[in-house]
């Protein structure tokens, strides 16, 4: 058989053969080279005429595609034309064949990501089969996350990302469709699902590489950010919910939930197994995990997407847009829709603290209480205030949150929500409320319902804190009506806290180093001797404090001669504060009249020492400390919230940072009784408790048995209890009977006896 | 950890350094600038807490930043009196809320006062743009004086996390004696490490550096 005849019926062992010697075999390449381009010139006319003996010769073009980059330099663009412009006219095989085939030429290297990237965009939308569609989602995925594996690959990520944004901006002129009313139903017969799949697709592949951790750029908040304004509702709301954070939790949730054991039952098993220490251990180390776990995912829950929401590109216009979107289009989105775009625009707002003023007044016709979905809605409202709001913007929202829901008329939640919603309001706002509402407002604390009197008093406490002049006398409390006395007035609106003149506390730690230099200066004593103490506490201190290990030896050595240095030429160069730090020194005596005043004096210790790790360290317990004996001393719940701040800082260092931004709908409708059980849930509690139980009763008769049938008269009386049967005629027959009966009952049953035996 | 790498002295002796660098040969036809560089570590910008303080410095940073009032007719007066540049409500509805012109307002100056009358139309009068400046007018109230409302404004310096992990501050000028640049660079920089969550932990690194100078490393 002649060497050609094998070879061209026979591409796998040619495609061998290439591979061990291309320049060999150039020659057979080149006549399959050419039979391939004259069969897809046959292709493109008829595509099914011979599709099975060209799919073959693509995939042996692109097997030794390496060998021969020369020749095969349009091989890739041939692929992929052919796949965008006759996308319609191919068969599936066809299709998977030709996307296979670019993926493998990306594999070899013969062409680059954003080669196979550009072909690769286009068909996710018009694949309709979802085999096909899986296989390029992934490709791209994987392919993009290789390239961003070690260090960011910018020129990728540049291209990939100005892609999806063409691809999410070529919809953007169409109309704005709605997902209700009448619109929708003509829409979605003649909309184009060609250019919302591109737009769709452009999200999702974002939102996933946003998730993945590989892109976290303003690049792809900015693509994100665009889909919001999409005409295509489906394509906005995938795009709010990534900002909001709301679809990440529910993929995963599903997940773990089944790592957390069950608590109750660690501990009811702990109760009836042997008690042993090791088990004892065992769970006390189980509890541990799951308490950290459930820490984690409550964490990672409710978060909203923090750092998404920062990066957007000029947030007030993104802010404004969104608004407009939502008034413009009021009519025709769902209220689902409308409160997700309220969702993202009140956390826009309240994070970069804009004034879209015109959202107060379109906000205030869904201010009712029968609007279905309020609590989201008074969420959305309250974290749209900061402290930027323009008051009288706010003031009619408020008036009329007051109006409609704190009335005698309503449900008790109604007002426990319309007054947690004023109170978050004001919280970040405080002077959106008036005087004499607030008065009236507050009376509900004597409301029999403990979700309104506990949202009543959160009210009063509110404004106990920010502006205790708003409340009545009696109302003030001990604390702030000492702080009013004392002069103390709120911040007006537009003030920002005064600028901090020294660190929080600074006094109590330059009170608490000078108490340690009394002590082990005080033999030595004396203003004359005043460098001698210097030395002499710096020796001592040094060998006292590395043996009590909180004070950074060398550091402290050094900051204290600098001080001293410094005081030398602090004669020449009077500063703030120097003076008082020199009159303590003076009168060491004065050192407890030094410490009353201590909240309002200035330290000078920030201007003149370095702090170190340690002064850190021993300043917040010094701030502990006195913050808890101000507890004590009966101070009021603002000292004990500072007590319990800085006992939280102190156990662990994170804390939930958006949490005085964002709120949840729990915060509005406050704690609630809980409900009496309807009739359908009970009997879905009870349907659930049947489940995976077998059915009480006795288990006697029917269901021990093969085939299930009631009892027969013969079981029933075996199992007759022995007292009914003692008593019974037959035996008592038996008892009874003549000595005559008894024989010859004997006698025949000895006799029958005899005759089964033989 | 390594609070032991950063004492007084040889902050000094870099302030020293500084100084004699920007006054010596190498001194420039305008009063130079020193400003305080600070990079973070161990802190993700996107995940914790951006941290945000003001705190006001002993020694007045920079004398000579403009400063513009935005007055009512009282402080009109007042303003005119020590030469302080303002501009009337009715100048400020001539911007009639184009972007524009407040953020060419916003540019022309460093820092912002409010007549107390006035601070609450401000977000109307202007829109967001001055806030996206992060020069939000100071309240001033009639009874306050200008002049020492306006060393406060200059010597209170401001620390705001960014998107990126390295912030800057001006903390004096050259023309400032050593022992008041001292002065200043501590008390900046214990509040700032004061501000971070772990404190030094945080703190990557710490420069010095006079506008036109080379960058001094202090920590």
């Amino acid at each position: 058989m002649g060497r050609g005849i094998l070879l061209t019926s026979n591409l796998p062992q040619l495609q061998n053969l290439i591979k061990r010697d291309p320049a060999a075999y150039k020659e057979e390449f080149l006549q399959q080279w050419n039979h391939y381009n004259s069969i897809r010139q046959i292709f493109q006319i008829n595509p099914d005429e011979q599709a099975q003996h060209f799919r073959e010769l693509v995939t042996f073009i692109a097997q030794v595609a390496q060998c021969y980059p020369k020749e095969t330099a349009e091989f890739p663009s041939h692929l992929s034309t052919m796949l965008l412009e006759n996308y319609g006219t191919l068969t599936p095989d066809t299709r998977k064949a030709l996307v296979q085939n670019l993926v493998m030429l990306r594999n070899k290297d013969v062409i680059t990501s954003i080669d196979l990237l550009q072909t690769l965009f286009p068909l996710l939308p018009r694949t309709t089969s979802s085999s096909l569609r899986t296989f390029i989602r992934k490709t791209i995925l994987s392919d993009i996350r290789t390239a961003n594996l070690r260090t960011k690959n910018h020129k990728l990520n540049r291209a990939v990302q100005a892609m999806l944004f063409g691809m999410v901006e070529r919809g953007m002129d169409a109309e704005v469709v709605g997902d209700k009313g009448k619109l929708r139903a003509v829409a979605g017969k003649q909309a184009t699902p060609h250019n919302t799949g591109e737009a769709m697709w452009a999200i999702v592949l974002t939102k996933e590489l946003w998730r993945k951790g590989i892109w976290n750029d303003a690049k792809s908040v900015s693509i994100i950010a665009l889909g919001c304004f999409h005409p295509m509702v489906k394509v906005q709301s995938a795009s709010l919910h990534f900002f909001l954070g709301s679809d990440e939790e529910t993929e995963d949730s599903d997940e773990e939930e089944e790592d957390i054991p069950d608590v109750k039952a660690l501990q009811h098993r702990r109760e009836i197994n042997k008690k042993t220490r090791s088990g004892d251990k065992k769970l006390l180390k189980q509890m541990k995990s799951i308490k950290s776990k459930r820490k984690k995912k409550a964490a990672e829950s409710n978060t909203p997407n923090f750092p998404a929401i920062q990066l957007l590109n000029d947030p007030q216009t993104f802010g404004e847009k969104l608004y407009d979107v939502l008034n413009r289009y009021d009519k025709r989105f769902s209220l689902d829709h409308k409160i997700l775009i309220m969702q993202l625009l009140s956390r826009v707002m309240g994070s970069h603290k804009l004034c879209v003023l015109g959202f107060y007044t379109y906000i205030m016709k869904y201010l009712t209480y029968h609007q279905l979905r309020i609590p989201a809605i008074l969420v959305a409202l309250a974290q749209s205030c900061h402290d930027f709001t323009p008051p009288d913007a706010l003031t009619p929202v408020v008036r009329k949150l007051a109006q409609e829901f704190v009335h005698p008329g309503v449900g008790s939640e109604v007002i426990a929500a319309g007054l947690n919603a004023i109170r978050e309001v004001c919280r970040r706002q405080p002077w959106s409320m008036e005087e004499d509402l607030l008065g009236d407002l507050v009376e509900y604390r004597k409301s029999r319902d403990k979700a309104v009197t506990a949202a009543a008093r959160g009210l009063l406490q509110l404004f106990r804190d920010v502006n205790p002049g708003m409340l009545k006398r009696r109302q003030r409390g001990k604390e702030a009506s000492m702080g009013m006395a004392s002069g103390s007035q709120p911040l007006p609106f537009g003030h920002s806290a005064e600028a901090a003149v020294d660190i929080e506390g600074l006094v109590l730690l330059e009170d608490h180093l000078q108490k340690l230099r009394e002590e082990e200066g005080a033999g030595l004593g004396g203003e004359e001797d005043d460098e001698a103490a210097w030395d002499g506490w710096d020796v001592d201190s040094d060998s006292d404090e590395s043996s009590e290990g909180w004070i950074d030896v060398q550091s402290d050595g050094d900051s204290d001669l600098e001080v001293s240095d410094s005081e030398d030429e602090g004669d020449k160069h009077p500063k703030k504060g120097k003076g008082k730090a020199q009159d303590d020194e003076e009168n060491p005596e004065d050192a407890a009249v030094a410490e009353e005043s201590a909240a309002t004096r200035i330290s000078s210790l920030a201007t003149t020492k370095i702090l170190t790790p340690a002064d850190f360290a021993l300043l917040n317990d010094l701030r502990l400390k006195a913050a808890s004996q101000a507890v004590e001393r009966g101070g009021g719940s603002a000292a004990k919230r500072k007590l319990a701040s800085l006992e939280a800082t102190k156990k662990v260092q994170a804390q939930l940072n958006d949490e005085d931004v964002f709120i949840s709908e729990n915060d509005i409708l406050g704690p609630r009784k809980k409900a009496k059980a309807d009739y359908a849930e009970r009997i879905a509690s009870i349907e659930k408790g049947r489940e995976g139980r077998e059915k009480f009763g006795s288990l006697k008769g029917k269901k021990n048995k093969g085939a299930p049938s009631s009892s027969t008269n013969r079981e029933k009386a075996r199992n007759k209890p022995i007292m009914m049967i003692l008593s019974s005629g037959a035996v008592k027959g038996k008892k009874k009977a003549s000595l005559r009966d008894k024989q010859r009952k004997l006698r025949a049953h000895i006799d029958r006896a005899k005759k089964s035996h033989h | 950890m390594s609070g032991s790498k950063l004492s007084v002295s040889s902050v000094r002796g870099s302030i020293k350094e500084l100084l004699a660098d920007s006054q010596g040969e190498r001194k420039r036809n305008f009063v130079e600038t020193i400003e305080l560089q600070i990079g973070l570590k161990n802190y993700d910008p996107q995940r914790d807490k951006r941290f945000s303080g003001t705190v006001k410095l002993p020694n007045v940073p920079r004398p000579r930043m403009s400063i513009c009032i935005l007055a009512d007719a009282a402080d009109i007066d007042r303003a005119k009196q020590i030469d302080l540049e303002y501009m009337s409500v009715d100048d400020l509805k001539k911007l009639n809320k184009n972007k524009k012109l407040v953020k060419k307002l916003a540019k022309k100056y460093d820092a912002f006062l409010a007549s107390e009358t006035l601070i609450k139309q401000i977000p109307r009068l202007l829109g967001p743009g001055l806030s996206k400046a992060g020069k939000f007018p100071t309240p001033v109230s009639h009874g306050e004086d200008l002049n020492s409302k306006l060393t406060e404004v200059r010597s209170t310096i401001k620390f705001q996390l960014k998107k990126v992990l390295c912030l800057g501050v001006a903390v004096g000028h050259v023309e400032m004696t050593d022992d008041q640049v001292l002065g200043n660079v501590m008390l900046s920089i214990n509040f700032l490490v004061s501000l971070l969550k772990k404190n030094w932990q945080n703190v990557k690194s710490l420069h010095i550096k006079s506008t036109m100078g080379k960058p001094i490393r202090l920590f």
